[in-house]
């Protein structure tokens, strides 16, 4: 059941009126439980194993890491006079030590199963390969492995509460329906944003009364993401996939206008995407975090990964990024360097300050990259995107120097033109990966930006694209759209059009909701006359 | 209370609108609109009971026989209730709709929607969709979709794809992209609706003489007795539709085979009208089989057709006086008797039918293949030769 598709209306309607209508206020949130587990099971029933598991093995350990702690604290109470400091430290560090292992056990459970369907086949093969250079006759087998629907995101979810339950940010929650609720919530499963247990279990569990003002905006949000999907997004991929299905036939100006294609048609997917789960979530009360912040605005390549995707940035920088850079060993690096001649220096002391810090972003965007997929051109994406971050923290007071030199103002708007452009590009040539079939495919086509530019040639081959002239004339217009609002949001990040709207006389507020509603049966791309194209990030 | 009764309005007006623009969108706009349609839609143009003979089936009914000409020489009114490549499972629907809105002396249903081998024509929706699409929600309609669904001929996934039988707009409403390869068509059915009648009755010729060095069967065809089976799924709906005729107590269906030029080409299929034959002889229904009979018909085989299976106007002239003939003497048809509005309308078409097959009589002269019938640019064109 896709978000886009007619089914997926009629479920949200039905939902909504049992959710409303339910008698029991207190137990409104079971209806949206029955309606999520419905949805996944409609979706993937045959897999519906895993998710039971992650739900059932988090909500154990959790109420064992909460009673290890509970236990800990009475004891330390219980014997708060007669234990010494050294042996309350001892006590201390061992309940530590055991809540850290029973975490890891449900990490190591629930990432293993992540990892073990998404990668297997990968190091089966790289491993094949390296025995066949060697001429070992050794072949592991490859197995026919498929992603249960939505597993990186409900795991990334379930893992944020474990580790919040271990830092005792939040308390275990003990009804497991209620836990069940939090991991399957179906306007999210598909492909986030992935919310964190504070913010949201909460606004799950409570009793949400029939607004009209949310209902409205709930439905206007809806159908803004799908226009980016079903007008943008899932036409602009006809034409990037008559590329990817014949990537080696495709010229240097064709592959350069099919990375920019799939800059928007990526951003038109994934923003509509969660533009339709936040405004089926608003609706049911729910206000879920905000994913995109007009990332390709962004100046550099630090903050394009603080505007996009920004609820698994935040996974990855509350779980993994700050866990690392605060670890004794990245501490140490830190220290070692300071101790050495080298470290007293000007370079040196800016060294030692972000060496830590940017060797974990390093980690934390090769782990985003292999978390897109296993595949040595996803390796490509995490090491590019990683290593232009630490590079550019490393090197930040030099690029300050160059500018206080060559005498630029940084707030100029050329200047600021010139640093969005700037990210753009470095973003585009981490689309390159994406978009590539392999990781050398992704090299040849860099050699190709640079060889084998031809507009005549490229633009014979871009109108066999599958899509016609009034087509990409429809996508540019969209492109545009999406740029004037994102400007206007931009100016004034605490716009919102849909309240922007509410000011405006009645007419004119309708107007536009007829007008939406009217684009979309006219120039959506749905029906059997195309392939409904599936959300991107549901693949991951 | 004020406050929701107003917001209630609102929402229910702004309802409305969309209804009302996707309605529009659905029949003016964003409709797959060719000969088909127009064909269809100008159907339910004729006043009720006003149609004498209704054709049922596939393209020869509106290439072989002209509704106007019928008219214009004995005053016999009829309309080719047909669509392009009809396959049996519009059949039924088509002579449902010819009783209900009609009620016709004679239904004539060509067959060329039976004699299949093999379900490919049955299992392409476009077939199916150049019928139904046309026709009004009805009773008629959702049993004929429902038929198809259950058939199993056909995929269908989801729901939405059914929804989309009832509502093409969600199949067609990219045909935007195509403009304007259909508007031509959209004008001419829309002038149509405006103007409360079909100009040419349904009627599209090609211009062409065919010939072929092949060997032609037709005068040897009575003597070629071997069958060859349809397909499981055409038998079993020509069955059906020959019990519900039987148990409606339906006797004014005639079932027929218009001309064909067999070669080696269309051999096997002449093996299947014999095997559907067969069939018809089996329920003790009447056939006319102009295929086999085709020898007796006054048919010149070398300037009469377009192509192996449609005759061209020329054809169709010879073959309209022949079949009106057949049906004056055989079925008691005869010259309608009409309102003064209803013989100004008719005779309007005659007018233009005249000009039809002087503009088709003079492409073909020229050497010029063109397609032929009511679509916008081409009534323009058949207006220059009023005389």
């Amino acid at each position: 059941m896709s978000y886009t598709s007619l089914n997926f209306l009629f479920f949200v309607a039905a939902t909504m009126i049992v959710y409303f209508l339910f008698p029991i206020k207190k137990h409104k949130w079971f209806v949206l439980l029955v309606a999520s587990y419905v949805f996944y099971m409609f979706a993937s029933y045959k897999y519906a194993g895993y998710i039971l598991f992650t739900t059932c093995s988090t909500y154990l350990i959790a109420l064992w890491i909460e009673k290890i702690s509970t236990r800990s604290k009475a004891k330390l109470k219980e014997n708060k006079a007669e234990w010494s400091r050294d042996e309350k430290k001892r006590f201390k560090e061992k309940i530590k030590h055991r809540k850290r292992l029973v975490m890891a056990l449900c990490l190591v459970l629930n990432f293993g199963i992540l990892a073990f369907l998404k990668y297997y086949n990968f190091f089966a093969g790289s491993l094949n390969d390296v025995f066949g250079s060697f001429g070992i006759g050794f072949s592991a087998p490859t197995l026919k492995l498929i992603l249960p629907l939505g597993i990186s995101f409900y795991t990334f979810q379930s893992m944020g509460y474990i580790v919040d339950v271990y830092r005792e940010k939040t308390p275990a929650q003990r009804n497991p329906l209620k836990f069940a609720l939090f991991v399957s919530f179906f306007p999210q499963i598909i492909q986030g944003p992935i919310g964190i247990y504070d913010d949201l279990a909460h606004q799950l569990f409570e009793p949400h009364d029939f607004d009209f003002t949310r209902f409205k905006h709930g439905l206007m949000l809806i159908m803004w993401g799908m226009i980016k999907k079903m007008i943008i997004a899932d036409r602009a991929v006809i034409a990037i996939n008559s590329v990817t299905g014949d990537y080696g036939s495709f010229g240097g100006t064709t592959l350069t206008f099919t990375v920019l294609l799939y800059a928007l048609q990526l951003y038109a997917d994934f923003s509509g995407g969660i533009d339709i789960s936040r405004g089926v979530a608003q609706i049911f009360g729910i206000d879920m975090m905000e994913n995109f912040r007009r990332p390709y605005f962004s100046k550099d390549i630090n903050e394009y990964w603080r505007r996009w995707h920004i609820s698994l940035g935040n996974w990855f920088k509350n779980y993994l990024f700050y866990p690392l850079a605060m670890s004794s060993l990245f501490l140490n690096i830190s220290k070692k360097i300071k101790g050495t001649k080298f470290g007293a220096t000007n370079a040196g002391t800016h060294i030692a300050k972000v060496l830590p810090t940017s060797i974990a972003s390093f980690i934390v965007f090769f782990t985003v990259g292999v978390w897109h997929g296993a595949s040595w051109k996803y390796v490509g994406f995490g090491v590019w995107n990683g290593g232009i971050i630490m590079l550019s923290v490393l090197m930040k007071p030099l690029f300050d120097r160059m500018q206080e030199k060559i005498n630029i103002d940084p707030e100029s708007g050329l200047f600021v033109l010139y640093r969005i452009l700037r990210t753009f590009v470095v973003v585009l040539v981490g689309y390159v990966f994406d978009v590539a079939p392999t990781f050398t495919q992704a090299m040849r086509t860099f050699w190709l930006f640079f060889t084998n530019q031809s507009f005549s040639v490229g633009w014979s081959q871009i109108s066999e694209l599958g899509l016609g002239k009034k087509e990409y004339l429809l996508i540019l217009m969209g492109a545009v759209m999406i740029f004037i609002i994102s400007v206007i949001q931009e100016r004034n990040p605490k716009t919102d059009i849909r309240t922007m709207l509410d000011t405006k006389p009645f007419a004119v507020r309708w107007l536009a909701i007829f007008i939406g509603f009217m684009a979309l049966v006219v120039f959506g791309v749905y029906g059997s006359g195309f392939d409904a194209a599936d959300f991107v990030y549901m693949q991951f | 209370m004020k406050k929701y009764l107003i917001r209630t309005v609102k929402i229910l007006s702004l309802l409305l609108a969309i209804l009302i623009a996707v309605g529009v969108l659905q029949e003016f706009v964003l409709a797959h609109t060719d000969h088909n349609r127009q064909r269809v839609k100008g159907f339910y143009l004729e006043d009720k009971d006003s149609l004498d003979v209704v054709i049922v089936g596939a393209s020869e009914t509106y290439a072989d026989f002209s509704s106007c000409y019928a008219y214009e020489k004995y005053g016999i009114t009829s309309y080719p209730l047909a669509s392009q490549s009809s396959t049996i499972l519009n059949y039924k629907a088509q002579i449902q709709n010819a009783i209900k809105n009609q009620h016709p002396k004679l239904i004539l249903c060509e067959l060329n929607g039976v004699i299949y081998g093999s379900d490919v024509q049955l299992d392409n929706d476009a077939n199916f969709r150049n019928y139904y699409d046309n026709t009004p929600l009805d009773e008629i309609k959702v049993e004929g979709i429902n038929t198809y669904i259950d058939s199993g001929i056909a995929t269908i996934d989801e729901y939405g794809e059914i929804f989309e039988y009832y509502n093409p707009i969600v199949k067609y409403h990219n045909i935007w992209n195509d403009w304007p390869k259909w508007l031509h068509w959209s004008k001419g059915t829309i002038d149509s609706q405006f103007r409360g009648y079909s100009l040419l009755k349904g009627a599209k010729n090609k211009t062409q003489v065919f010939t072929t060095n092949n060997k032609i069967y037709n005068d040897e065809l009575p003597t070629l007795t071997k069958t060859s089976e349809i397909s499981e799924n055409c038998e079993k709906y020509l069955r059906e539709l020959l019990d519900w005729l039987k148990e409606e107590n339906i006797d004014n269906v005639v079932f027929t085979r218009f001309p064909h030029i067999v070669d080696k080409t269309t051999l096997e299929r002449y093996y299947r009208n014999n095997y559907t034959r067969k069939i018809l002889e089996e329920y003790g229904v009447e056939y006319l089989d102009l295929e086999r009979d085709c020898s007796k018909l006054p048919l010149d085989l070398q300037n009469d057709f377009y192509n192996l299976d449609h005759l061209n106007v020329y054809g169709q002239k010879k073959f309209t006086e022949y079949l009106c003939e057949y049906m004056m003497e055989n079925y008691g048809i005869t010259a309608a008797d009409l309102t003064d509005k209803q013989k100004a309308e008719w005779d309007e078409s005659v007018k233009y039918y005249e000009a039809y097959y002087d503009y088709n009589v003079d492409m073909i002269k020229q050497g010029k293949n063109k397609e032929i019938g009511e679509s916008d640019d081409q009534i323009k064109k058949i207006e220059a030769y009023i005389k």
